[in-house]
């Protein structure tokens, strides 16, 4: 395949070497499946210290110089131990388990921007104010009934993702599990995301919406190019749910729009644009590197051993 | 294939011999190898939902109608009779297998892993009653079943052994000519193979076999081995069939939110449904 001819032998050089994300276009041509689709295959790994949104102090500072991200990875590094304790006895108990269980990584994307969300250009979540209020007082709630003497009452007090549902989607990095397997067939292609083992099956070009609501809405995928676009609506309403982010939780008014795209061999280019009126001012993007791994993706069962849940539920509160 | 021994005429005969053979040798049929499936990347291509249409989650072997463990719910929901899906007759437990078998069965409710939302392992996702869908690719093939969004990696023509044990198994995928045999071990001892107590050990190790005998049907055998609970290796088959509707898809069926009430309502204190 190498040796067929000089274009796709430059093709294979600028895929070997294209580094910051989308310069290898061009060369993503050449990675096709046999039927011509392009090929977003493999096991991606999102994991990143960079957050999704840009931290205020920061400002307007869009990127970080190459001295102040070498200093992020190092602290990232030191934080990343098995002797790392929270601040107090509440945030260490509250981090649950030791490093061994983390796996956050120690990079920050390769842009060096200071967070995922690249629109609007404050890096920031545009939540309406009315929205923010109540994201305030659901906090405020929260809190007071973790500090009450009966944190947990039911199961319907833990989130959604410590139930072993989802943190909802779209993706973004996570303490662990970042992993995300994709197939491909003629045809459909497959998303499996190693947490909560989530699986999302899309059949490209083809509208199978159905008018079916659903905690990951209903898909409809086509090309556009090289891009897989993935436009994704139809939610279930679980918004009275507690959830690990109040900006994914499912709901009626909330459109998701993916894209994936090849950038080069080792890289593929995830990005998202979230809509929901009620909640946000504008619409909002983020995007989110996937990088090869020659890791393995293992079954997560998380349900299956959620030995946490009736601990937490059957608990006396400490004196 | 078959053409190439001999002529229509040939083939026809060998056709109708290997008919009546299934009809006559074996009541539960078999994969016939007349049928060619359509190709991908040179094999067999076997994408697409699929599901099994028997009882066989109720009991494995054959079982008449019998009142459901739920009264209110009547006629609406008792369990439905079936022809059984093992070949050769009653399951080759152990005595103190079989024993325990029955306790399983006697406690059925509070002891089937799938009352708990929890993930089916192989066989039994294959016929848990809901539909599963294969996506195939020339290198690997990804199986999904609706139940508890569970799914398994088929890596194909792997020598890797388990590196632990997993609901959904271990398995490794192979091409024997039309049909795709994936051998599966690396088990938990927590799955079953029914709601009528049928169980295996961690030593369980499963060989499947997918062979697709029409453009919407596969034949689907699995050889079951588990020395520590049968004396002998036992064998089920059946058919599956392709869901045809146009939009036919995978939908959620997220069970741990059924599952909740049951498993931890006892220790709630307050009901869970309570809305905030």
């Amino acid at each position: 395949m190498c040796g067929r001819s000089h274009v796709v032998l430059g093709a294979l050089i600028a895929v070997c070497f294209g580094s910051t994300l989308l310069s290898g276009q061009n060369a993503a041509t050449a990675l096709r499946t046999p039927w011509g689709e392009p090929d977003l295959q493999g096991l991606w790994d999102i994991k990143t210290i960079t957050p999704l949104e840009r931290p205020l102090a920061l400002g307007t500072k869009e990127f970080y110089t190459e001295q102040e991200a070498a200093e992020r990875e190092r602290l990232a590094v030191d934080r990343a131990t098995d002797e790392a304790r929270g601040a107090d006895a509440r945030a260490d108990v509250a981090g649950a388990y030791n490093d061994f269980w983390w796996d956050r990584g120690t990079k920050d994307v390769q842009t060096r921007r200071t967070s995922l969300i690249i629109s609007p250009p404050n890096g920031r979540i545009p939540w309406r104010p009315e929205a923010m209020a109540r994201n305030a007082e659901r906090a405020r709630v929260r809190d007071a009934m973790l500090d009450s003497s009966n944190p947990i009452s039911t199961w319907l007090d833990v989130d959604t993702g410590e139930r072993c549902i989802t943190d909802g989607i779209p993706w973004t990095p996570g303490a662990y599990n970042n992993n995300y397997l994709i197939v491909q067939s003629k045809g459909s292609i497959a998303i499996l995301h190693e947490m909560y083992r989530e699986l999302r099956v899309f059949s490209v070009g083809d509208r199978h919406r159905v008018n079916i609501p659903q905690w990951f809405g209903n898909s409809s995928a086509r090309w556009d190019g090289d891009t897989l676009v993935v436009e994704t609506d139809n939610f279930a309403d679980k918004s009275a749910l507690w959830w690990p982010a109040a900006w994914r939780q499912a709901r009626p008014a909330y459109k998701i729009v993916e894209r994936f795209t090849r950038a080069n061999a080792d890289t593929l280019v995830y990005e998202f644009t979230v809509t929901d009126p009620t909640l946000f001012a504008s619409p909002w993007t983020a995007q989110i590197p996937m990088r090869r791994t020659d890791e393995q993706l293992f079954e997560y069962a998380c349900h299956e051993a959620n030995y946490a849940m009736p601990s937490m539920l059957g608990h006396k509160t400490a004196k | 294939m078959v053409n190439r021994i001999g002529g229509v005429t040939a083939t026809a005969a060998m056709v109708c011999a290997a008919v009546f053979w299934w009809g006559e040798a074996s009541p539960l049929g078999q994969a016939t190898t007349t049928y060619k499936a359509a190709r991908l990347a040179g094999r067999p291509n076997l994408n697409g939902i699929w599901q099994a249409v028997n009882t066989a989650n109720w009991d494995v072997e054959g079982h008449s109608a019998r009142q459901g463990p739920v009264l209110a719910l009547g006629a609406s929901f008792s369990v439905l009779p079936g022809l059984g899906v093992v070949e050769g007759g009653a399951l080759p437990y152990r005595p103190e297998a079989l024993v325990r078998k029955k306790e399983n069965a006697q406690h059925w409710m509070t002891r089937d892993p799938e009352v708990k939302c929890y993930m089916p392992g192989i066989p039994r996702g294959t016929y848990q009653g809901l539909p599963f869908q294969i996506v195939q690719t020339p290198q690997d093939v990804l199986m999904t079943y609706e139940f508890a969004n569970a799914s398994r990696i088929v890596y194909m023509n792997s020598k890797e052994e388990s590196p632990s044990a997993f609901w959904m198994g271990w398995s490794r995928g192979r091409w024997e000519g039309e049909t795709l045999v994936v051998d599966v071990t690396g088990f938990t001892d927590q799955t079953w193979f029914d709601r009528a107590g049928n169980f295996h050990s961690e030593a369980l190790h499963v060989v499947e076999r997918y062979t697709a005998t029409g453009p919407d049907h596969l034949w689907y055998e699995a050889t079951i081995e588990d020395p520590t609970v049968f004396t002998r290796p036992w064998k089920m088959s059946m058919p599956l069939y392709r869901r045809m509707e146009k939009n036919a898809q995978l939908l959620e069926y997220i069970c741990v939110e059924f599952a909740e009430d049951l498993m931890y309502g006892h220790l709630s204190k307050r009901p869970g449904r309570e809305k905030k």
